[in-house]
């Protein structure tokens, strides 16, 4: 069961084409609230209500976040987040390459309801050959068809809209840092608060929601009050963007709704590689943390469900992993990755990411004690809660939960200095 | 061995239209877009004399311009090959046999990552990032151009493209 | 708003953080990041404190107080979380104490004494830093170097010309400059104490001693009229280093460079420790028991000879109070009224609707209360540095500045206006409709390169004349340290002790020079370096019969002319005190004992003073009189006032040579700081950009 938001044009000939999203019903929220002057207060209202929970990995309620820009005049800035970095994460570049134009829509109406008159959809750095490429034309046509820009149709109401492009860097997807990276400097987090709808770009009050956010609201906007929430279920209201890599057949994005079991999403992606036994899954992008096969093949796609199983929903990339993948490996390249790309101003974040890193790579190369165990259990716990941005947790949640769920197979890997799969 | 760098009209056209995209006091936003720029028409990368054109250029200081190229990864600079091949090994493609994949092209190649071919026709980056492909992985890039669902004969059919030119 | 710190209740104001008030109720927390004068990045996490309710430990310097928080500086949780940022800044770290300058007085070793665990469960390599050469003036080891960013922002925030920024990132990331040497701030220096390791460390002072065995006296900067308060540091009666003493009315917690490394002039080889007498065209030494009478004898003889309008007295206004205090009662007293202090001018005809002193015209600390401040003849950046973090701070509040020079200078904070002009026409800068003013109050500050051009006069009329039209104050800033002393005192032809006016107009510096005396009494001066014009000086002592000299140097000039020459203490060796440009008055003690034929200045002058039965002075009486003649003056009349000036006394000359004071030849012990000339050296024109607002008119 798919449901089409943001995956819409996805499979149709052209996709990326302004003919193709207007033959799909394209940018016709946007013209409605051109031509009606829709209140802004109204276009917030309906966001709130529909229940639209962010897909950048906070899940935070969009609405309610729109609602926190002053209302006083003056200069505000929309950002679109689509910097996709975390592991495990591939559904904003195929927005960005398939329909491109849903999310030009998407930024227009945020534009527009918050009260700003430009803003940026930031790319990653990676995405300049082909994403940024297509959305620039996306953007480009939208523009002579007066959909963005100075008096757009007519109506008084100007927004421009730029693309923007990174250059490497996992930490830019932070909201925050993505700011200082727009103004122009390294990508360092902020201390908050002040939040960026207080005090964001250039010290303007300011929105950030993830690509997937913004080009699911042209369809929220079109449809009926109640449409969207009525797809999910309660507290995971509408759909999700799911990215389904690893040990699977068929892996790919799936826009489903919020709720239904994983068991399904598994089969919707071709079920375990050769038909192996399923051993673990990283629900939402590798910073959260990992699960057990069989508990998660008990596990409803939602909020809710997926914290009792003691993870999260994320960025919705699900890692599967069969009997084969050697978890000690698997941790080890994460930890790589958030040793990498901190960006060095937390202490914790700066030296733990390093230390778990080289403990991690002791044990592997089969230099690792039991003690190495416990001290990446306490170095882990030290990270925790204790840094200006999520980088810092999202290197020690990874730890915990593997040590935690696969304990023996690390136990193993020290005493016999050699993996238990392999 | 440096002589001063200009920005060449060209290339400072196309940084002026970075410059337009932002408020007419805030030029330093254009810093990294710039980078790229002035990178690309470099052989991919920039020297010190380049940051220094550009930070005459758009008025920020050199060393606010040297933290940027210095932060962020895919801005070199040291001298680096000509083709830049970045193969994922994040999870889900190592999950895939990434490993395989990059350890095939290091022996292929006669390099280790981090490394240019003696030739400077590869370099072969560390990439340590994601490059959110992970449904098409194992994967690589090679000038920012993806290939996906690599196995070793593609890559070898794939980096032989690269001969000719 | 009512907050409870270790269970005990406080007021706190709104918008307080935590760390602000438990420094100011004395509780102490960690830090490595914060600096009450820097903007807070929270990144040590040094300062983790546990608040009730909260599930993690916070970090004190960025969480501001709410009411009825409960926080608790020593519970588990508080040391936990703080023992385990040191245990991550320690990864990296080398454990280089025994041989780091900082030993001692490094926050990190004392943190960690406090805080730390005894050991590191951390076994694996540590990374290490190669160096660079980034300034004759800071020495670095990058290794220790733990990333808390403050020298960073303080190029970035307080000298405003960032020269050090942050390479790589993660566990790479290292503090370092764009080109080599590229450390070039005038205020560079305080980087060295904002670090709270080892990893930048002061260059000159290196391995001269350990903290623990210095003494730390505190002194007022003897380089510019600022008063910048200074800690010396020093080992066996010698100085070896320099540190700011804080005081927010006027330097806050910073010092220049100047005045940090200044001191080591000192210690300079031309350095005079026996009294010189010249005896058959040759200059040998004089015992210092005769000295007195001998340049009394001389002095006295010269008057009988040639008469009291033959005899110039010149005083440099980098004395102390109580110098040119004893200086004017003795010359004075024996009516001579051929004395100035004002070495470096040409043009008087100002004079006598001056100022009672040269004054800023507010206090330093309000300087950020003008909305238009506009510079003319200064270079802020190079000439008073400290001035320069204060008009910074200015801009980022309302106020706009202005800067008129004689050639195109940069100043390392944004500058709205800048204009180069032209001295013999300065019509074109006073006109108000070109600058745009901003409504409300304007001050403007004239440089003393102003003060030494051959027009000066007519200068100050025409701003005087453009001040009443725009309704704006005029502030000067002064030559030398202590010059204010030097007009307040009567070091003048024209003006007494307390201001008051001399009956005798007698001849001012450029006329005692010019016009060839028989008897050149100088103080404090360097013939070569410290008058308008070399040359003439040369003339002048030439053709004299007879040059007295008392100086802490021997120079060329003395060398072959002078009669006498006296030792004389520096600013470090003596009691004395400075009056600085906002009218704030100093005193200091000795830092230092002089070596031992070389006396202090002012008991030089005393013994002279009891010879001619003037009084017999101690440190304390010389401050009771001069205290008590300040009392009497009306600081009214410090607004500049002129009518109209006498252009028949003006100079006609135009041998500018140039335009531009530098940094470190400001005065004879500056000159000789060895470190200073190695700066001088190496200074390579900046390519940083500081004007945010591009300058209108260049
Ligand atoms: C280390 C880190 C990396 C992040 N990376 C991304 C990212 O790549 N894309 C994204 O949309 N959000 C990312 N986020 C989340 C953003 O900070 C932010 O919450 C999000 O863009 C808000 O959009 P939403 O409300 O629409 O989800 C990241 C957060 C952290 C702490
Ligand atoms: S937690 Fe890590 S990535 Fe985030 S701000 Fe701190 S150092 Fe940077
Ligand atoms: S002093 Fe608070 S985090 Fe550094």
């Amino acid at each position: 069961m798919t449901i089409k938001l943001c995956t819409e044009t996805f499979g149709m000939q052209e996709p990326d084409t302004l003919k193709t999203y207007i033959d799909n019903q394209g940018y016709q929220a946007w013209k409605d609230i051109i031509n009606n002057q829709t209140p802004k207060s109204k276009v917030i209202e309906k966001i709130k209500d529909s229940g639209l929970r962010g897909k950048g990995g906070a899940g935070f309620l969009t609405g309610l976040k729109w609602s926190f820009i002053p209302l006083i005049d003056g200069q505000k800035y929309l950002v679109c987040n689509s910097d996709e970095s975390e592991p495990g994460t591939c559904k904003d570049r195929d927005i960005l390459r398939y329909n491109p134009h849903a999310i030009i829509e998407g930024m227009l109406i945020a534009s527009y309801a918050i009260g700003a008159s430009v803003g940026y959809n930031y790319l990653r750095g990676e995405f300049m050959d082909e994403q940024w490429k297509i959305f620039k034309q996306a953007l480009s046509d939208a523009y002579k068809e007066r959909l963005i820009g100075k008096n757009i149709l007519s109506s008084n109401v100007t927004i421009n809209l730029h693309a923007l492009i990174g250059a490497g860097a996992y930490i830019v997807g932070e909201e925050t840092a993505m700011l200082e990276s727009i103004e122009g400097k390294r990508g360092m987090p902020r201390i908050k608060p002040p939040f960026p709808a207080i005090k964001g770009l250039y010290g303007k009050p300011t929105i950030i929601n993830n690509t997937e956010t913004l080009a699911s609201i042209p369809k929220i906007m079109l449809n009926k009050s109640g449409w969207y929430k009525s797809l999910g279920i309660d507290n995971s209201e509408g759909v999700k963007m799911f990215c389904m890599s690893g040990h699977i057949n068929n892996p790919g994005n799936f826009e489903v709704p919020l709720g239904i079991p994983f068991s399904e999403l598994l089969n919707m992606a071709g079920g375990i590689l050769n038909g192996k036994k399923i051993k673990a899954v990283i629900p939402g992008g590798s910073s959260v943390p990992v699960v057990k096969g069989d508990i998660m093949m008990q596990v409803n796609m939602d909020y809710d469900s997926i914290s009792e199983a003691g993870s999260m929903l994320g960025s919705g990339g699900v890692i599967v992993m069969d009997e084969s993948a050697c978890m000690v490996s698997v941790l080890h390249r994460i930890s790589r990755f958030y040793y990498s790309e901190s960006c060095g101003q937390c202490t914790p974040c700066r030296e733990g990411t390093g230390w778990l890193y080289k403990i991690l790579t002791n044990i592997v190369s089969g230099h690792g004690t039991q003690n190495d165990l416990h001290q990446l259990e306490r170095i882990a716990t030290q990270i925790e809660g204790h840094c200006i941005c999520a980088l810092g947790d999202a290197a020690a949640m990874p730890v915990r939960s593997f040590l935690k769920n696969f304990w023996t197979e690390f136990e193993y890997y020290v005493d016999k200095k050699e993996s238990m799969v392999s | 061995m440096s002589q001063e760098f200009k920005i060449s009209k060209e290339l400072a056209s196309l940084i002026d239209n970075v410059v337009k995209k932002f408020p007419s006091n805030r030029k330093r936003s254009a810093v990294i877009e710039s980078l790229l720029i002035l990178q690309h028409d470099n052989h991919g990368y920039v020297t010190k004399d380049i940051i220094k054109a550009l930070s005459n250029y758009l008025s920020v200081s050199e060393i606010d311009i040297y933290e940027v190229a210095t932060f962020y990864t895919m801005i070199n600079v040291a001298p680096v090959g000509k083709n830049v091949i970045a193969v994922c090994n994040n999870v889900s493609c190592m999950l895939r046999g990434s490993d395989e994949i990059l350890t095939h092209i290091e022996q292929k190649l006669k390099i280790k990552v981090g490394e240019s071919t003696s030739d400077n026709k590869f370099y072969l980056k560390d990439e340590i990032e994601c490059l959110a492909a992970c449904n098409g992985g194992p994967m690589m890039q090679i000038n920012h151009k993806n290939y996906e669902n690599l196995t070793l004969e593609r890559v070898d059919k794939i980096l032989e493209k690269f001969d000719d030119n | 708003m009512k907050v409870f710190i270790d269970n005990k209740e406080y007021n706190a104001k709104p918008d307080e953080t935590i760390i602000e008030l438990c420094d100011k109720i004395g509780v102490h927390i960690p830090r490595f990041c914060y600096h009450k004068h820097l903007s807070i990045v929270a990144s040590c996490r040094m300062c983790l404190v546990d608040i009730e309710g909260v599930k993690y430990a916070q970090p004190a310097c960025s969480t501001p107080l709410r009411e009825d928080m409960r926080i608790s500086t020593k519970s588990e949780k508080t040391k936990s979380a703080q023992k385990n940022s040191m245990e991550f800044l320690l990864i990296n770290h080398p454990l280089d104490c025994p041989i780091c300058d900082q030993g001692g007085e490094c926050e990190l070793q004392d943190v960690s004494l406090e805080h730390g665990d005894d050991h590191s469960k951390y076994m694996q390599f540590k990374r290490v830093v190669v160096d660079k050469d980034i300034s004759p003036l800071i020495s670095t080891d990058m290794t220790r170097c733990i990333h808390c960013s403050r020298c960073v922002r303080f190029g970035e925030e307080i000298s405003n010309v960032k020269e050090l920024g942050l390479l790589n990132r993660g566990e790479d990331m290292k503090i370092d400059v764009f080109i080599e040497s590229g450390v070039t701030s005038e205020l560079s220096g305080n980087m060295i104490d904002l670090c709270p390791v080892g990893a930048l460390n002061n260059k000159p002072y290196r391995y001269k001693a350990r903290t623990w065995d210095l003494k730390q006296i505190c002194g007022i900067s003897p380089h510019d009229c600022i008063g910048s308060n200074i800690n010396y540091h020093t080992y066996n009666n010698k100085i070896v280093r320099a540190v700011p003493f804080e005081n927010l009315a006027i330097n806050q917690t910073w010092i220049s460079d100047r005045d940090r490394f200044g001191y080591e002039g000192i210690y300079s080889n031309d350095r005079l420790d026996k009294t010189l007498i010249r005896e058959n065209g040759k200059l040998v030494e004089l015992d210092f028991d005769s000295v007195s009478s001998e340049v009394n004898n001389l002095i006295i003889s010269n008057i009988k000879k040639h008469g009291r309008k033959e005899i110039g007295c010149l005083i440099s206004g980098q004395s102390t109070s109580e110098e040119l205090f004893l200086f004017q009662k003795i010359f004075k007293g024996l009516e001579i009224s051929n004395i100035d202090h004002r070495t470096k001018e040409r043009d008087f005809s100002y004079q006598k609707s001056f100022p009672i002193m040269p004054s800023l015209g507010c206090n330093i600390d309000d300087l950020h209360l003008y909305k238009n401040i506009i510079l003319i003849g200064v270079n802020v950046k190079t000439e008073y540095p400290i001035l320069s973090v204060r008009l910074n701070n200015a801009t980022k509040g309302n106020s706009k500045i202005y800067s008129f020079n004689f050639s195109s200078l940069d100043e390392n904070f944004p500058l709205y206006y800048k204009k180069v002009i032209d001295d013999n026409n300065i019509e074109p800068l006073l006109n108000t409709n070109d600058l745009g003013l901003d409504n409300g109050e304007t001050l403007i500050i004239l440089g003393p390169l102003i003060s030494r051009l051959p027009n000066q006069s007519n200068i100050l009329k025409k701003v005087h004349d453009f001040s009443l039209l725009i309704d704006a104050k005029v502030g000067f800033l002064a030559e030398f340290c202590n010059s204010t002393s030097g007009w307040l005192l009567g070091n003048l032809p024209h003006r007494n002790l307390g201001g008051s006016t001399s009956n005798i107009i007698g001849k001012n510096s450029y006329e005692m020079i010019t016009e060839k005396l028989s008897t050149y009494i100088m103080y404090n001066l360097e013939p070569e370096s410290d008058f308008f014009d070399k040359t003439l000086v040369e003339v002048a002592l030439k053709s004299s019969e007879c040059n007295i000299f008392f100086t802490s140097y021997i120079t060329p000039m003395m060398e072959k002319y002078a009669d006498i020459i006296i030792p004389i203490t520096t600013f470090a060796e003596t009691d004395g005190s400075y009056i600085n440009i906002e009218g704030r008055y100093q005193v200091f003690q000795p830092v230092v004992q002089p070596s031992k034929d070389i006396h202090e200045g002012w008991s030089i002058l005393n013994n002279i003073s009891i010879l001619n039965n003037f009084g017999d002075y101690t440190i304390d009486t010389i401050r009771n009189e001069l205290e008590e003649s300040l009392k009497k003056i009306d600081f009214s009349l410090s607004a500049i006032d002129i009518d109209s000036i006498d252009a028949s006394n003006m100079v006609e000359d135009n041998v500018i040579d140039k335009f531009t004071r530098d940094t470190y030849d400001t005065d004879m012990i500056v000159r000789r700081s060895e470190s200073l000339n190695k700066v001088s050296l190496s200074k390579h024109k900046p390519s940083i950009k500081n004007i945010t607002n591009e300058p209108k008119n260049i």
